[in-house]
């Protein structure tokens, strides 16, 4: 019963605060430098063809009504159309969500499993040295510069050895000759390697070392010492009753840096040219494809909210002292 | 043949100037059935000495020599593993149950039941959760309380879990660390009780560490009084407490309020505010002393025994 009340509270607290943001961001973009009517049309055409273009938009209209109907085609699912891709904006997310998806909670979860398990084994063997090199390698991965990491590795692995390719998330010729299932699979994920392994370089440290030093605060528990007397295997202390306590503070970290990587792996995506919601955020908001750009931070806005809200349920569910 | 036989015990500590012996030269025995209690101020030694017994002293204390032998087995020349296997079979821990004894995200039924899967393979679940029933019975908490979390539990529940805990494999020895320690006096009382009935119950040795000299002689039949890490006076329950010998012992006792001394009371000069003076250069007590002799302050002072359970480590002959 509690659980019901807990979720449905923090369920209308997330619809409130989703609400505010997808004003804020109305808002936001009518108050950008300039008059929006010039940056959304097209200054060559003749004033007629403008004002027609203006009225079919409903700019002409006054702000509070512009703003009612966006919040009415917002609840009947209406994102409006991308002014470059002539396309409903909500199909041109749908388009790139997926790759993003893919990229990014592979790498997450990837980063995190190898994170949690060195920082466990680094902080068991505290000093010894195998924790001197994973510590310091995870340092040095957690402060690489991204964009420049993310060149290295395309210029090293892609460029001058040639074992992956250098962008894309797959070969067209596969898809138009239409190559078995199976090929196209091995096809994606070959394309996927490089962005995947960057990526997991640059998050797997901050785990590691996240780990380690929630690892070793717990060591230092009595209920360690307890288990030690209780003539427990190091293994079944370490990864049952250090582990587990040690992991909760993980958890919270890759659920909001799974939703962040919704939007953080921009950069990532543009070096890699891989077509997902960051990349095309970029573009949209350079070319002033202001319905676009809006449905991306809408998405980025909602994700965020939803991974916090799993991240609290999860928590509970990890830690039986937390109460609803 | 005793159950436990500490002979000569040294234990130091790695600092960073030299070695500090935190035991020194502690014998005793222990039979099964009967429960030795310590007693002294801290950093005697006296959690040393059980750390010391579990073969669980920190990375950066050794055991300098001696022996302890549990059962004919001599505990210190067995390799890790081994005595893996005997912590929570044969010698059990009550550790302070207001500290994080226990481990938040376990079940404490489940914390209990792992004591018996690591020690005893061939035991089905049924037998398990029976056993436990029966150990939660034994130690007085509702049996719909085995499936909770420990911070479901007040601090006496905890306290009571932790015996369970420690009673789970019926070992041959238990060490109790300051198990009432943090608890108020109505719950002490309590789980004392508990401990009294136990032991009646059992054939089990137990060792008794506290500070608090009351509670040592109400469990305790046999008491050892340290100082700076050696034994300075031991004997049975009446001798220790109707015919001290140590000027310390009758410091200690003295400063235990009761209706008699309220108004006097004699607080010894507990911690050592003069700084500890060591066993090299002559008793340790020397300084807090009230009526030292000339040799003390230059020789330190041999073992006496009194009666045959009655020992001292003063030059002194006679009780002032």
């Amino acid at each position: 019963m509690n659980r019901i009340v807990f979720i449905s509270k923090k369920a209308v607290e997330l619809f409130i605060l989703f609400f505010l943001i997808l004003t804020v961001l109305f808002f936001l973009f009518r108050l950008a430098p300039g008059d929006p009517v010039t940056r959304m049309v097209d200054p060559m055409l003749t004033p007629e063809d403008a004002a027609h273009i203006i009225e079919q938009m409903g700019l002409d209209k006054p702000l509070t009504t512009q703003y009612m109907i966006y919040v009415k085609n917002f609840f009947t699912g209406n994102f409006g159309f991308s002014f470059h891709y002539g396309e409903p904006v909500a199909r041109v997310i749908m388009a790139r969500l997926p790759c993003t998806l893919l990229l990014f909670t592979t790498s997450t979860l990837l980063a995190a499993l190898a994170g949690v398990f060195l920082g466990k084994i680094s902080a068991w063997k505290k000093g010894s040295r195998m924790d001197g090199v994973l510590s310091i390698s995870a340092l040095v991965c957690h402060t690489l510069f991204v964009p420049w990491f993310a060149l290295m590795m395309l210029w090293m692995l892609g460029f001058q050895v040639g074992w992956f390719p250098l962008g894309g998330i797959i070969s067209p010729e596969l898809w138009i000759e239409d190559a078995p299932f199976g090929l196209k699979v091995l096809d994606v994920i070959h394309h996927m390697i490089l962005p995947l392994l960057t990526l997991f370089i640059i998050h797997v440290g901050s785990y590691l070392l996240l780990m380690r030093s929630s690892m070793l605060s717990v060591l230092k528990e009595d209920y360690i010492l307890t288990a030690r007397a209780k003539g427990l295997t190091d293994r079944v202390i370490r990864n049952r009753h250090a582990a587990k306590n040690a992991a909760l503070p993980v958890v919270t970290s890759v659920g909001l840096s799974l939703a962040f990587s919704i939007n953080g792996g921009a950069l990532t995506e543009q070096i890699f040219t891989w077509p997902g919601i960051g990349r095309e955020l970029i573009f949209a908001v350079s070319n002033n494809d202001y319905p676009l750009a809006q449905g991306c931070f809408l998405l980025i806005a909602a994700v965020v909210l939803s991974a916090n809200f799993i991240v609290d349920l999860l928590y509970a569910w990890l830690d039986p002292r937390i109460h609803y | 043949m005793a159950l436990l036989t500490v002979d000569n015990l040294t234990v130091g500590y790695d600092s960073a100037t030299g070695m500090t012996r935190a035991v020194d030269d502690v014998s005793f025995t222990i039979e099964s059935g009967t429960s030795l209690g310590f007693v002294g101020e801290s950093g005697c030694g006296k959690t040393t000495i059980g750390m010391a017994l579990m073969g669980l002293l920190p990375d950066n204390a050794r055991i300098l020599h001696g022996n302890i032998i549990l059962d004919d087995q001599n505990l210190i020349k067995i390799s890790q593993e081994d005595f893996r296997e005997i912590r929570g079979r044969k010698i059990a821990m009550i550790f302070q149950a207001a500290m994080n004894a226990l481990n938040p995200v376990v079940r404490v039924g489940d914390q209990v039941a792992e004591m018996i899967t690591t020690h005893q393979t061939a035991v089905s679940p049924v037998e398990i959760s029976v056993k436990i029933e029966e150990l939660f019975d034994l130690v007085g908490i509702p049996g719909d309380r085995i499936n909770d979390y420990p911070h479901q539990y007040s601090g006496g529940m905890k306290q009571r879990a932790i015996i369970a805990m420690a009673l789970a494999c019926n070992p041959r020895l238990i060490i109790a660390d300051e198990p009432t320690t943090a608890l108020d006096v109505v719950v002490q009382d309590q789980i004392l009780k508990e401990i009294i009935k136990i032991q009646n119950l059992l054939d089990t040795g137990f060792v008794f560490i506290s500070h608090d000299i009351a509670v040592v002689a109400r469990v305790c039949e046999k008491i050892c009084v340290m100082y700076d890490g050696k034994i300075v006076e031991t004997g049975t329950r009446e001798e220790v407490f109707q015919a001290p010998v140590h000027p310390y012992t009758r410091q200690l006792l003295g400063s235990y309020l009761t209706l008699d001394n309220c108004n006097n009371i004699k607080v010894p000069y507990i911690n050592s505010r003069l700084g500890q003076k060591g066993w090299e250069h002559g008793c340790a007590l020397a300084p807090l002393c009230d009526n030292p002799m000339d040799k003390c302050d230059r020789l330190c002072p041999g073992w006496r025994q009194l009666s045959p359970t009655h020992g001292v480590r003063c030059f002194k002959k006679s009780t002032i």
